[in-house]
């Protein structure tokens, strides 16, 4: 099957006062339609700007190099009219924090409108009655009522069940979902991702999940890619990741997670040391300062992402001597 | 929405009240009075003539006499133009005052927002620094730099408009006679609303540049919007906002302007009466333009207030 | 009791040590940052320029603010006769006249700034300080205030106590202190309500301490770079009374006086407008092309 979002060698790099600071470098991932990818690493670790970047969507001072192939054309290369003629319809994201992401003095229901105009050329009339039928599978209560109100009228639930609301309207064929939960109280971000799994079930639309949360990916998600400095470290099914972690980071991660059938005063193993500085990231593996196993070749020369089994990838030279 | 009104308006009057209060005082703490001048008056005179000017009585009863021939919307009679009372004068002067006041605010809100957003959506290119390099220029040359010279150019070399004059006149009215009885206010409107124009485009720049950074706006970006649309629909609004609270102060400036422009253009209007006033110690003009300045201001911002409800919707529904 | 005293006393040395290293480099960020900008770097040099030519420029002239040369009523500048400005429709020097305005008109800058940065400080931090009731109601005068055009209430006061150049001082900075007074307020109550400040408290750090600490650091940025704003907003207003015939009185001058006097001779002399105008103007260019190089460097998230 063809992929349905193809990124080809990405990098995104920031101007910024003290020189060049690069939060993506040379990143490959290719996404079949259907699939539900989750995107997991720290915060700073670029996996919200690698997205963002193949949107288009990154700050002012912010450049994507390299191919982001959608659906057989490269988005880098398209011109601002023809690129809005794909986001939004057939590619579409959904922010972190509905709160500041919701435009605060229009009514929700022209914010959800105004999608369906200028994609589907919908009378406003037909856009309403198509953006009801979403709200009413968001499961929000009162819709003709919450139509007309502001953002700040909404809970913080309420407006991120908004926020997928408007990016389902035009049945994508790609959703990206940056950190859907990150912001919410448990109870809500459970729902929400009930509300993700019915989505996977119902819809034929591939899923990118961008999070920091092994568990949400551990529910959701058919395959997983982990991302450190900027790069891809390791990529599998997500069911080998939680039974077989390759990469010695991925290791780190699943053991800081607290699992009930640990003792209470057990303690749990944070990776020591703190991610490296993106604006001169090391000549080696960037995370051979807090690997516990480094040697000097993971000090001096990057490891490659490559290939361990026909669904697997990592970039470790230690999986290499074993 | 009303009962946010009717809380501003509550708050008005006593503002009102308080300056009024605070003015009347303030001119009769002064040491020396109105007919300091005429020394050569003989003291029964000067006793008749603060007689007749209530000015032999107790302060504080002169100050209950004021209240309430202001709240009948008398303000006595002019110590200096001794036929007329200042209700007159300032009948007189206001609508020449108004007339180039509000021209100039809507003429500098107009051409600075659009300055301002243009400035915004070109940041850091040639249009914003020649836009800002404008604005800047405005704000450094005052208007009593400019006016002379525009004077010079517009009327005497270029001989365009009439200056110092409420008469039509230059070649500008005979060319065009439609607009012929504009032409006495055009110059005064510039001088008056370059400072403003000036510091309304800043405002909106910054406040437009702000705006964009919102993650709102990367949301309706990411929604396929045309860029028309992200900046008319779900940009500007915000990005008024410091506008529209700037316009309180820039009524303030403009009226303060206006004393300058008045002057510099020899207009029979509040400006120029409230200068000779302040001159020639003339205590109930002062007060009563005063007053009508601060009435003017304080109703400035009661619109920007219900204004700045209209475009903010956590307003309205808050407080 | 003893444990907990010591290990708070630890805690806070080292919140101590946290904060003043925080403290420098940001302030060494910030110059840093400022002097990068070209513009900024340029008002000062030229300001200094300025600033120093009315101290020495009088000097340098074999004219003085007295000299009147009948022979050389009104002429134009010129190298031949040390007129370098022209002379005024007295004959006086416009080169000494513009040095001496220019010593005027920056002092009284300087000056009501002075005032009105004092009473802006102590009245705002302490609304804000109190907080609550009181502050409110501190700052709803402060709103009454504002209603009034300024140059209104100097005139008033001018009018009332006589033409005075110290009054003008005071009448200048009694009114320009308004939005000083807000600006500290909203530091000092977005600073009050700052995790750190509530850790301090409940670690007993002294009141004193915490304002010393904590609060100066935060207002600091901000009041500097409405300073820079301010002086050049008052050598305007003071500007606007010259030129009223409000503010300072002959044979003091300054570039009010000078431009106000300039303007009634405009056709027949132009540079008694022209030179001190442009002095005025580019004073002004220096002061606000500073304020906006230190409020950048000071906020860097603003560019």
């Amino acid at each position: 099957m063809n992929p349905v979002l193809t990124l080809d060698h990405l990098n995104v790099s920031f101007a910024t006062n003290n020189g060049e600071v690069s939060a993506v470098s040379d990143l490959s991932l290719s996404i079949t339609p259907g699939e539900c990818v989750g995107i997991v690493g720290e915060s700073g670790s670029g996996k919200s700007q690698t997205f963002l970047g193949a949107m288009g969507l990154l700050a002012n001072n912010g450049t994507a190099t390299g191919r982001v192939v959608f659906q057989g054309q490269d988005l880098l290369t398209l011109d601002r009219a023809a690129l809005n003629k794909i986001r939004g319809d057939r590619m579409a994201m959904i922010f972190q924090d509905a709160g500041t992401s919701l435009t605060p003095h229009m009514r929700i229901g022209d914010q959800l409108i105004e999608v369906l105009t200028t994609h589907k050329g919908h009378s406003r009339q037909a856009a309403r009655q198509r953006v009801l039928e979403v709200m009413e599978s968001m499961r929000i209560p009162e819709i003709e009522k919450r139509l007309t109100q502001y953002p700040h009228e909404f809970s913080g639930g309420m407006r991120q069940r908004v926020m997928i609301a408007m990016a389902l309207v035009c049945e994508p064929d790609l959703l990206i979902a940056d950190e859907p939960t990150t912001a919410l109280d448990v109870t809500v971000q459970a729902q929400i991702l009930n509300l993700f799994r019915a989505l996977k079930r119902h819809t034929k639309s591939a899923i990118v999940l961008i999070t920091h949360d092994l568990g949400v990916v551990a529910g959701l998600c058919d395959r997983v890619a982990v991302m450190y400095a900027g790069r891809i470290v390791e990529e599998a099914p997500v069911a080998d990741i939680f039974a077989a972690p390759k990469h010695p980071y991925t290791q780190g991660l699943l053991k800081c997670m607290p699992r009930l059938d640990q003792l209470l005063d057990a303690e749990l193993d944070a990776i020591p040391g703190q991610p490296p500085n993106l604006q001169n990231l090391p000549n080696g593996c960037a995370f051979a300062e807090r690997c516990v196993n480094a040697n000097t070749r993971c000090h001096n020369e990057r490891p490659a992402l490559r290939e361990l089994s026909s669904a697997r990838r990592a970039a470790c030279h230690l999986l290499e001597a074993a | 929405m009303l009962s946010f009104a009717l809380k501003r308006l509550a708050i008005a009057a006593p503002t009102l009240f308080i300056i009024v209060s605070l003015s009347f005082f303030l001119m009769h703490t002064a040491p020396g009075g109105p007919f300091d001048a005429e020394a050569n008056l003989e003291p029964q005179i000067i006793a008749n003539l603060k007689a007749a000017y209530d000015l032999d009585k107790p302060l504080f009863q002169q100050y209950l006499i004021y209240l309430g021939k202001v709240a009948q919307g008398e303000f006595g009679p002019s110590i200096r133009y001794q036929d007329r009372s200042v209700t007159q004068l300032i009948a007189t002067g206001l609508p020449v005052s108004l007339r180039i006041g509000l021209s100039a605010i809507f003429i500098a809100a107009m051409i600075g927002i659009s300055l301002g957003i243009t400035a915004a959506l070109n940041q850091n290119k040639t249009t914003d620094y020649v836009v800002m390099g404008v604005a800047m220029t405005g704000i450094a040359v005052p208007s009593f730099v400019l006016a002379p010279l525009m004077t010079l150019i517009f009327g005497v070399i270029l001989k365009l408009l009439p200056i110092a004059t409420l008469e039509p006149g230059g070649s500008l009215a005979r060319t065009f006679p439609a607009i012929a009885p504009l032409t006495p206010y055009i110059l005064p409107i510039i001088a008056l609303a370059i400072p403003q124009v000036a510091i309304i485009s800043r405002l909106t720049r910054g406040a437009m540049i702000e705006v964009l950074r919102q993650n709102y706006i990367r949301t309706a970006r990411a929604k396929g919007l045309a860029e028309r649309r992200v900046v008319w629909r779900h940009a500007l609004q915000a990005g008024l906002l410091p506008v529209v609270s700037y316009l309180g102060p820039a009524i303030a400036g403009i009226v303060t302007g206006a004393v300058v422009v008045e002057t510099i253009f020899q207009l029979p209007g509040m400006g120029r009466f409230f200068v000779q006033g302040a001159i020639n110690r003339d205590y109930p003009l002062v007060l009563g333009i005063v007053i009508i300045f601060a009435t003017a201001v304080i109703a400035m911002n009661l619109i920007v207030d219900l204004l700045y409800g209209v475009l903010d919707p956590k307003v309205k529904a808050g407080d | 009791m003893a444990l907990f005293q010591s290990q708070s006393d630890a805690q806070l040395k080292l919140m101590d040590a946290a904060v003043r290293m925080r403290g420098r480099s940001l302030w060494q960020d910030a110059l840093e940052r400022f002097r990068r900008n070209t513009a900024a770097m340029g008002g000062v040099i030229v300001l200094c320029l300025i600033a120093l030519m009315s101290m020495i420029g009088p000097l340098i002239s074999p004219y003085t603010l007295e000299d009147l040369s009948w022979e050389a009523i009104g002429i134009a500048p010129t190298m031949t006769n040390s007129h370098w400005f022209g002379t005024d429709d007295t004959g006086r020097d416009l080169w000494v006249l513009t040095w001496m305005g220019a010593r005027v008109s920056l002092t009284i800058g300087v000056m009501t700034t002075i005032v009105a940065m004092s009473i802006g400080v102590i009245y705002g931090a302490t609304a804000g300080y109190a907080g609550g009731r009181t502050g409110n109601a501190m700052m709803r005068f402060v709103d009454v205030l504002y209603a009034l055009p300024l140059l209104f209430f100097i005139i008033i006061l001018v009018t009332v106590f006589g033409r005075n150049i110290y009054l003008v001082f005071l009448a200048i900075g009694c009114v320009e202190w308004l939005t000083m007074a807000r600006i500290v307020r909203g530091q000092t109550l977005s600073v009050k309500r700052k995790d750190y400040i509530e850790a301090a408290l409940a670690s007993g750090v002294r009141t004193g301490t915490i304002i010393r600490r904590h609060v100066i650091p935060n207002v600091i940025g901000p009041v500097i770079v409405y300073v820079t704003l301010l002086v050049p907003t008052n050598i305007l207003v003071e500007s606007y009374l010259s030129f009223l015939g409000l503010g300072v009185q002959e044979p003091l001058t300054s570039w009010g006086v000078l431009i106000s006097r300039g303007a009634n001779s405009l056709e027949t002399a132009p540079w008694l407008l022209l030179i001190p105008a442009t002095f005025l103007a580019i004073t002004m260019f220096c002061f606000n092309f500073i304020g906006d190089g230190l409020r950048d460097a000071l906020d860097p998230k603003d560019r």
